[in-house]
């Protein structure tokens, strides 16, 4: 681990996106060229239902400033009702999380379209401006 | 209750008698005198040393588990048509039929291995309460009477209400009647004074400054000292391998940073979802004294207003994380 | 007929949008070789313009982009876009196929996507996928998500201006970079063509501006003054342009002459690194150019400038050097290697008439310019006349007023319409007070002492024309007259002085005394030699002269490279001129005006007359091109693809594939709304077209979503949507119903509204046609949910309000009230029509089309044409929906599969790949690949950091970059590190692994390893492309997202999918005629089936009908299908017979039935369920009370018996909607109205007397059978419409029946007495789906049909693989439709019977049976029924073919006990912390 240090501190973030909707998604917004802070680093998975919500608290204890998940929009799963798991799990773990102590905004869920680049865009735009406005992540980071 | 517990260890008898079960689990009194123990009775005979008292802590549904699973395994290596099922009787009231709920819809074994003995609960004394109305003086004896209980210890005799020890969870519980039985002993029992209050502690602690809270998860967690009592009591803790124990990946690291702990208690309070019953067994045996309800109340909390669901409550009642609907709620999805 | 084995197994596609690519997957899947002819750049169809699909909102382009990307990458589907079909001959089973294909101009292959060179495309065009709501480039990709993903560049054609100027230079390119301030490129490109632009841009007689299609509008582009502007970057040393000089050559060219045409020889050879001398007669360079054009039209300034460029790159010149005198040709051809010659035409030619060549006072033009270019001091006197009306002439005359002459005039012996001089210099003579004396031609030069003193002229008059197209001056005899004059100019044209070539050289001059030259490569007869210019032409143009020194510059190189010096030069330029643009409906808009300098001052000097325009004059006036060509040719593109993936030579090419079907899929042209000149489309910014409304709610389209109106920008609240623009309307030729209007618009409706939440969105429409599965309960939530209003009314037009643009509506409310309303925005639901190549294209495949233009098709099968083995689908075969168009996509890939089942495979590629290497022992061994992607990685992101980056990693022992790592020679590269370094996984960081992971998995697998043990990271489209800014950021970037795919790759396991047998058996549940069609095309292809049927008897409900709307013979046609069930020994029928239960999964069934109190027992691999669906019964309007009160297929049955009841009545009612669209059932019946009509108009035609009313909701006679729904009208069939909350009453009255019904549009009761009533009862589910939706876990609906997988692209698709259903099991449907819907199904079969093994996902689902406790948490939240809990062995059991690899079971277990393939937690693990 790296100390950080607030002065030239950018958040870290990570992404797990589904690779039908929101890694399309992505990839539009790169054709369209839209331009998005560089702090976001996804890994594709087959559906948003994929993600395990260890993988979002592993995250953070490995030091992440901030988990996005997206997935596509309810009713366009590409595997008919992965995102609607999903999104049972995160609406528990996204409060849980906030109940033990963990700013709401570190972990962010959504959906993103294979069609709405623009709204990849704006999401990546959003969660790092929200993550910047955390500062760094303390809590259940390890240390050693 | 003494007729309760009369015609629990009626009840036994008559199933390990017909051979309608192979096994009574049930309570008997521990080595002291104001306690239980789990008892597992296999003669008819025994039954009589079943008891039944507000010192019933324990979630037997546990054991059942334990011993169906114990016999599988020692069925392995025996020819398929040959094998044979257990069939496990239980001294059960709501908490422990609603962790049985959750093993029959968890597939673990089939309603026919288990009878139910079903019996109205009006909550068990916590230890640490009652050690705590002592202030921790060794008790020598304790006996009760209705709603009054006397308490001995070497500096004295000391008269208090049940209620003032009874577990946290009893006092708020809405299912001290089992919810499902194949027998029931006695009348339903009335509900339980602070059913309105379920969730006044998670309502407050929701209200706490987000740090406040982050420090309170924490000193609660700096406690733990991983002995794994928690899960080891859990009736919904029955996995093979627990995951705290897996390699290949390796989920929590073995301790030495405090971030391991939290995420150990967090993940293992996060299988709850859906499924803890609140039956306080964890607090019980927890001998740091972490306050586990705290945060496992707040799922139970969160299960019933965005599922309209309560764990073990029916049979009918789909586990929430094996359903979903179209319009479940999605406020926290974020829109930018 | 072609016999079995003589027939082709492939397949032609023409046409891709979704039909056509349906039918290729379905073929291609099941063993067909597959030929995709699109005539656009890529394919997709309208769907991809679509933003949502009703009634599920499903996302259009999410739903449509896998299917691109397989039938892209599908090793059997052949790809063929921008080809058109010409003919077709040969017979069913084997057809050759010609086809044209047009130039793309961009290397399909090479192609990246990148879109650099859209970045630099000057030309912008509206951007029609987008329906010209924004722009795009001339080179384009449709969507950024088109298949093939190559660019394309759309030329209409040559320029006019380019073909038109003789050195062929992109005229409209450079006028396209100088529109976009590209000066310096715009210099480049000039100067590609002609070393002289600052002097064209002068004395240019550009005929490009003659040819400037702008001249039609107003006026031409002023192309020569842009020209100037950019040349004049040239006179500065700081921004001139000198081109690199390539290598030098050792060897030597001669230029004789350093006029125009010697000087770009000379230029275009240094270019090339030769030697050039140019010999010069003159002091100066330059030629006619210094030495015949005055320093007031061209500054010497700016000529040398320009000779000062070539100078510098290296052209020596020698000057005084006349050759043939100074030094002779035979030294230079010793000397040098060629010669180009280029002398021009500096001999005056004579007036031959008397005191000429005697009289003092007589110059000649061009002596009397070169004299006074020489610096001499010549003054002629007071009084000068200049005999000539060409350039020299003006030249002269003007020069002589600056030299002092007091009066200097013209004699022209036509008029000033014939003069050849340049408009422009006859104008500024004019303006200096220069006289003209036309049609007067000199006799006779008059002097006194020697000297000139005046010239006799003839008065002449035009007679017929002569050779050049002018009219001939004849004298008028008698008509001499006399000026005076001091000086007589002669200035009536140049010959040549050929002096330098001597006798010897051999050199062929004709009779005009020029040298006799090839036109294309002007080369003289003798070898070496070239020549061109003045010397060759006569004297012509500065320009021509350019081309001809350039030409001959090429063919120099050649002959020194020694070279064909002919090869492909020659080049028709009058061809395939882009000229035919409409230009009526520009704006007129004039050239700005050029300054000039004022006549009084500017006749006394040499100062240059014209100024030349302001950057903000020459930014406009380059803005005024029209793009003729579309592409303009600036070749900006060619240089910034770094694949060189541009070829601006590409032709159009012919080629001829043979194919043993074809199926025709061209799909549909969207009415042109501006036909409804009444609704101002087109006029009014604020009146959209649906599809356009389609873009604006699209997320990808123009506004990213927002709604918004044209006009300003803001978000509209009041909405009007207007139905049926270019449907159900005789008027504009379009009669038929388009079928999709009436749900698209209710669509766009609510998304319009979910987008802006204040939308109030009103649909006008004649009829809601929500006859489709669901569709009612849609339009439904439309009105309930979302508060959209619906108006039964045609606005009869729409005025704009001027300052609002808001648009005011005229209609007629159904009551009859005129309405006024405004809104802020009208959408016009523009129908369906047959495709616009729809004639010739059928022409082409020897195909009819029916009366509207759209395919004509068989009665008994709508995909059969009037050709045998040619097949149709979509909405070329009538207008049709999404589902509709895929379920015929899929029947006519069934019909041409079963002409072709005995070659099936015959053309297929099976591939044969390497034996794995063996891992065993060896760890993970990785090696990363790391891409530039040209500049579009390598231009933000290190890659060199990179990849020394990531050789730092763990386990990587090996890492490179590459330029393209796609490209093929990086592939065999890739193979060849892989054994060299013993790889045993590969990471590339490049693209986005949804179009490039399975081209790398590919490689990997040639070269022997597994292909799961392949990672990317995507640093172009995710990276580079997205912080472009931020060049360091996107390193560190490219760095952290390599290391977690390295991290990732170091658990990567190899993978082998699973393999499961097929029986190659079907099971069709259901003897209708769903089950008897899917069962014979089943035995087409080849495959076994059982059909299953409750009854005793076959048929179904097919058995009840006598004919279709269309008029069919039903009963011929079913006792048809039963005679050859009965022959055919592939079908086997189980009548009277019950399925007692089915186990097993796809491609291994058993299926027990009991017959006859017999249980039988058989395989099968797949299921096809056909259980159909039963009239519903009624007791509603006295039916089952009264016997006059009937159903309507009692009614078809009554009709056909010639029965009493029907003959003896004199009125028949009937009554819609009798159980249907209601409560109890909320859906429609769809077929009832068709059935009304059909009745109906049987009823009339009997007896044209008789009374026929229809009580109706809505008429649904969707498609063609709206033609029907006419007739009925025109038959005097009355029609009432009435509302579900004011149902008619019906009551009994003896014989008579009396029918009470509101009619809206007398807006009173009318009661009605009539024979008899016939009730249209619609239709319920079998109710045996539920049974059977158990027993082969498939859904059905809440309305008691099965659920198909998507609504839109798997309608007879289930979820769970193997299953599939056809006819009134899905929803009420048309015969016609049903027998599709079978033939569909058997489509979809056929991609698993034809199979031996079906191949599995390889990243699945696997349980590790040590930690799973069985808790069947997976098998809840599978969505494919593939994972289930074993209890004997107590732990989850994964089907690896069902599996889709979703991995939703392993985030949802506990116990970590089931992972996923490829995706398994060890990996993801490694990706979290190796961030």
């Amino acid at each position: 681990m790296t100390e950080k240090t607030n002065e030239n501190w950018e958040p870290k973030i990570i992404a797990f996106v589904c690779n039908w909707c929101t890694y399309a998604g992505a990839d539009l917004a790169g054709i369209s060229r839209l331009q998005y802070p560089p702090n976001v680093r996804l890994v594709r998975l087959p559906c948003s239902g994929r993600v395990n919500p260890f993988y979002v608290v592993k995250a953070l204890q490995e030091g992440m400033d901030g988990v996005l998940v997206s997935g596509c929009h309810p009713g366009e799963c590409h595997y008919i009702s992965g995102n609607l798991s999903a999104r049972r799990k995160f609406a528990m773990l996204k409060n849980f999380l906030s109940y033990v102590g963990i700013e709401p905004d570190r972990a962010i869920f959504t959906w993103v379209s294979a069609s709405e680049g623009e709204k990849f865009s704006q999401v990546i735009k959003g969660v790092t401006e929200k993550v910047r406005a955390l500062g760094p992540a303390q809590k259940l980071v390890k240390k050693l | 209750m003494e007729n309760i517990e009369k015609q629990v260890r009626e009840q036994a008898k008559k199933l390990l008698a017909d051979g309608t079960v192979d096994i009574v689990v049930g309570y008997e009194k521990g080595t002291l005198p104001f306690q239980t123990i789990p008892c597992f009775i296999t003669n008819p005979d025994d039954a009589e040393r079943l008891v039944w008292n507000r010192f019933c802590s324990v979630n037997l549904a546990k054991y059942v588990h334990d011993i169906i699973f114990a016999h599988k395994a020692s069925q392995v290596r025996t020819k398929p048509e040959e094998r044979t099922k257990k069939t496990v009787g239980i001294v059960a009231r709501g908490c422990t039929t609603r962790s049985l709920v959750i093993h029959l819809q968890e597939k673990q074994y089939d309603r026919d291995q288990v009878v139910i003995i079903g019996v109205p609960c009006t909550g068990y004394i916590a230890n640490k309460k009652l050690s705590m109305a002592v202030n921790g003086a060794e008790i020598t004896t304790c006996t009760v009477a209705g709603d009054a209980l006397s308490v001995e210890t070497k500096g004295g005799k000391r008269d208090i209400t049940v209620n003032e020890v009874l577990a946290d969870s009893c006092l708020t519980c809405r299912f001290n009647n089992p919810v499902i039985s194949d027998v029931m002993i006695g009348d339903a029992a009335p509900p339980m004074p602070d059913g309105e209050k379920e969730y006044n502690a998670v309502d407050a602690f929701e209200e706490l400054p987000i740090d406040e809270r982050w420090a309170y998860f924490t000193k609660e967690m700096a406690k733990c000292i991983r002995c794994y009592a928690c899960r080891n009591t859990c009736p919904s803790c029955y996995c093979k391998v627990c995951f705290v124990e897996q390699s290949q990946p390796r989920w929590v690291g073995a301790g030495i940073d405090e971030s391991d702990t939290q995420v150990f208690q967090f993940m293992r309070m996060f299988h709850m979802v859906g499924r803890c019953v609140d039956c306080g067994s964890c607090v019980e045996v927890c001998p740091m004294g972490v306050d586990l309800r705290k945060f496992l109340k707040k799922l139970d909390k969160d299960d019933l207003q965005l599922f309209n669901h309560r764990a073990g409550e029916s049979l009918e009642s789909a586990p929430s994380l094996s359903v979903h609907r179209e319009n479940d709620k999605e406020e926290f999805i974020f829109e930018p | 007929m072609v016999k079995d084995s003589e027939k082709i197994g492939a397949v032609m596609v023409v046409g891709s949008g979704i039909a056509g690519i349906q039918s290729s997957l379905d073929l291609a899947n099941s063993g067909m070789k597959v030929y995709l002819v699109e005539n656009d750049i890529s394919i997709g169809g309208i769907m991809a313009q679509l933003d949502k699909t009703f009634p599920t909102n499903d996302c259009s382009a999410c739903i449509l982009s896998p299917k691109l990307v397989e039938v892209g990458r599908h090793p059997n589907v052949e790809i063929l876009t921008k080809r058109t079909v010409k003919t077709v001959e040969g017979e069913p089973g084997r057809f050759q196929v010609k086809l044209k294909s047009a130039p793309r101009f961009v290397d399909i292959d090479k192609c990246t996507g990148c879109g650099d060179c859209a970045k630099v495309c000057p030309v912008t065009v509206p951007n029609i996928f987008n329906e010209g709501l924004d722009a795009r480039k001339a080179i384009y990709r449709k969507f950024p998500q088109a298949i093939p993903s190559a660019f394309a560049i759309d030329k209409l054609g040559t320029a006019p201006c380019k073909a038109a100027c003789p050195t062929h230079i992109s005229v409209q390119g450079y006028v396209a970079l100088i529109a976009e301030g590209k000066y310096r490129e715009a210099l480049k490109l000039i100067k590609q063509e002609n070393p002289l632009p600052a002097v064209c841009g002068r004395v240019c007689n550009h005929p490009c501006e003659a040819a400037c299609k702008r001249g039609e509008v107003d006026q031409p582009i002023s192309i020569m003054y842009l020209k100037r502007f950019v040349a004049d970057l040239d006179l500065n040393d700081e921004t001139k342009y000198v081109p690199e000089v390539k290598e030098r050559k050792d060897k030597k060219v001669a230029v004789i002459g350093a006029g125009p045409a010697g000087l770009t020889a000379a230029y275009y050879l240094a270019i090339e690194g030769y030697q050039v001398t140019i010999f010069e007669a003159l002091p100066v360079a330059g030629g006619m150019l210094t030495v015949g054009i005055p320093e007031y039209r061209l500054p010497k300034a700016t000529l040398n400038a320009e000779i000062r460029t070539i100078e510098e790159l290296g052209v020596e010149f020698r000057f005084n050097t006349r050759v043939g005198t100074d030094i002779t040709m035979d030294a230079l051809r010793k000397d040098f290697d060629s010669i180009f010659i280029g002398v021009g035409a500096h001999i005056s030619s004579k007036l031959g008439v008397p005191g000429e060549d005697d009289l003092e006072g007589v110059v000649h033009g061009i002596d009397f310019l070169r004299r006074v270019a020489l610096g001499e001091k010549v003054f002629l006197g007071e009084r000068v006349a200049v005999v000539g009306g060409g350039n020299v002439a003006m030249d002269a005359v003007r020069t002589a007023l600056r030299t002092g002459s007091k009066e200097a005039f013209v004699l022209y012996r036509r008029t000033r319409a014939e003069m050849p001089a340049a408009d422009e210099e006859i104008e500024e003579a004019l303006q200096e007070g220069i006289q003209m004396e036309f049609l007067a031609a000199p006799v006779k030069v008059l002097g006194s002492g020697g000297k000139v003193t005046g010239i006799e002229c003839i008065r002449m008059e035009l007679g017929e024309p002569d050779a050049s197209g002018r009219r001939r001056p004849v004298p008028i005899k008698g008509s001499e007259f006399t000026i005076e004059a001091d000086a007589i100019i002669p200035a009536i044209g140049q010959t040549c002085d050929l002096s330098c070539v001597d006798e010897e050289c051999k050199m062929a001059i004709n009779k005009w005394s020029t040298f006799d030259v090839d036109p294309v490569t002007f080369a003289t007869n003798v070898e070496g030699i070239f020549a061109g210019g003045d010397d060759v032409t006569g004297p012509a143009t500065v320009i021509e002269a350019i081309n001809a020194g350039k030409e001959a510059a090429r063919s120099i190189d050649r002959y020194l490279r020694g070279e064909d010096i002919k090869l492909r030069r020659a080049r028709d330029w009058t061809q395939n001129v882009a000229d035919k643009a409409d230009t009526s409906s520009v704006a007129k808009e004039g050239r700005p005006s050029m300054p000039e300098l004022d006549p009084g001052t500017r006749r006394t000097n040499f100062e240059e007359v014209v100024k030349g325009y302001s950057e903000e004059d020459v930014l406009r006036e380059a803005r005024r091109c029209l793009s003729c060509g579309i592409c303009s040719e600036c070749y900006q593109c060619v240089e910034a693809c770094v694949a060189g993936a541009i070829d601006h030579e590409m032709f159009e090419e012919e080629e001829t594939v043979e194919v043993g079907a074809i199926i025709a899929a061209p799909g549909t042209e969207l009415f042109n709304a501006s036909l409804r000149g009444e609704y101002g489309f087109g006029i009014y910014d604020n009146v959209v077209t649906s599809i356009q409304f389609e873009r604006i709610l699209s997320a990808s389209g123009p506004y990213f979503g927002h709604v918004q109106r044209i006009s300003d920008g803001k978000e509209p609240k009041k909405v009007a949507f207007i139905q049926c623009v270019g449907s159900r309307d005789v008027n504009c030729g379009n009669s038929w119903c388009s079928s999709v209007c009436c749900m698209y618009a209710t669509k766009e409706a609510i998304i319009g509204k979910e987008h802006a939440k204040k939308m109030e969105p009103t649909i006008f429409y004649i009829d809601i046609r929500a006859y489709g599965k669901d569709f009612d309960r849609f339009v439904n939530r439309a009105k309930d949910e979302y508060g959209i209003r619906y108006i039964r009314s045609m606005p009869s037009s729409i005025k704009e309000l001027q300052q609002s643009k808001n648009l005011l509506l005229t209609y007629v409310k159904e009551d009859g009230t005129l309405i006024e309303e405004e809104f802020d925005m009208v959408v016009l639901s523009v129908g369906l029509a047959p495709p616009k190549e729809a004639r010739e294209l059928a022409a082409s495949l020897g195909i009819e089309l029916e009366e509207h233009g759209f395919c004509k098709t068989s009665l008994e099968n709508p995909v059969q044409t009037s050709r045998d083995g040619v097949f149709v689908c979509g909405v070329f075969g009538g207008p049709k929906d999404i589902p509709e168009t895929v379920m015929e996509a899929s029947g006519a890939a069934a019909c041409a599969g079963g002409l072709l089942a005995s070659q099936r495979g015959s053309l297929t590629i099976a591939e044969q790949l390497p034996e794995e290497m063996d891992m065993r022992g060896t760890g993970p061994r990785i090696g990363a690949f790391i891409c530039h992607c040209g500049i579009n990685i390598g231009g933000v992101v290190n890659v060199p950091e990179v990849v020394e980056y990531v050789k730092t990693l763990p386990n990587v022992v090996y890492a490179e970059d590459n330029l393209f790592t796609c490209s093929q020679d990086t592939a065999v590269k890739m193979g060849e590190m892989i054994k060299e370094h013993n790889l045993t996984r590969v990471v590339v960081g490049s693209c986005s692994p949804r179009t490039h992971e399975g081209l790398f998995q590919e490689n990997c697998e040639k070269a022997g390893l597994n292909r799961y043990l392949f990672e990317m990271a995507n640093i172009r489209d995710q990276d580079s492309w997205v912080h472009m800014n931020e060049p360091e950021a996107a390193t560190e970037k490219a760095k952290d997202l390599v290391r977690m795919a390295v991290a990732k790759a170091r658990y990567l396991k190899p993978l082998t999918p699973g393999q499961l047998s097929v029986n190659k058996a079907a099971l069709v549940i259901g003897g209708g005629l769903a089950g008897l069609t899917a069962a014979l095309t089943l035995a087409d292809q080849g495959f076994e089936t059982h059909i299953v049927e409750k009854e005793a008897e076959l048929g179904g409900n097919y058995r009840k009908l006598y004919h279709t709307l269309e008029g069919l013979d039903t009963v011929k046609h079913l006792a048809a299908l039963l005679d050859r069930v009965k022959k055919n020994d592939l079908v086997h029928v189980h009548t009277g017979a019950r399925i007692e239960k089915i186990e097993g999964f796809i491609g291994n069934y058993k299926t027990t039935i009991k017959a006859g109190g017999k249980q039988d027992e058989f395989e099968h691999g797949v299921v096809i369920v056909a259980t159909g669906a039963y009239e519903n019964e009624t007791t509603e309007y006295l039916y089952g009370t009264n016997d006059r009160v009937v159903t309507q297929r009692d009614l078809e049955a009554l009709i056909h018996e010639k029965s009493e009841k029907v003959a003896g009545s004199s009125s028949v009612v009937m009554i819609q909607c009798v159980g249907s669209r209601c409560d109890e059932r909320p859906y429609c019946s769809r077929y009832c109205c068709s059935e009304a009509m059909k009745n109906a108009l049987a009823l009339k035609e009997e007896n044209p007397d008789r009374e026929v009313t229809i009580i109706y909701r809505d008429i649904r006679t969707y498609g063609l059978k709206e033609d029907y729904y006419r007739k009925a009208r025109e038959a005097n069939v009355r029609f009432i419409c009435y509302d579900e909350d004011r149902k008619p009453e019906v009551s009994g009255n003896g014989s008579k029946i009396r029918v009470k019904v509101f009619d809206p549009i007398l807006n009173q009761q009318v009661e009605l007495e009539t024979d008899l009533l016939a009730l249209s009862v619609g239709v319920v589910p079998n109710p045996a789906n539920e049974e059977i939706s158990k027993m082969l876990k498939i859904p059905i609906n809440q309305d008691g049909f099965f659920l198909e997988a998507h609504v839109k692209l798997r309608p007879v698709d289930f979820a769970t693989d193997g299953v599939f259903m056809c006819g009134m099991a899905h929803s009420p449907k048309l015969s016609e439709e049903t027998v599709t819907q079978a033939n569909a199904a058997v489509s979809r079969a056929c991609t698993i019977l034809t199979k031996d093994f079906i191949e599995a996902e390889g990243k699945t689902a696997y349980v590790n049976k040590d930690r799973c406790m069985a808790c069947g948490l997976c098998e809840a939240n599978c969505p494919f029924g593939a994972v289930a809990v074993d209890m004997a062995q107590g732990c989850a059991v994964v089907n690896a073919v069902l599996c889709k690899g979703c991995g939703v079971c392993t985030a949802s277990c506990r116990m970590n006990a089931i992972d996923l393939n490829g995706f398994n937690n060890e990996e993801i693990l490694a990706q979290i912390s190796a961030l």
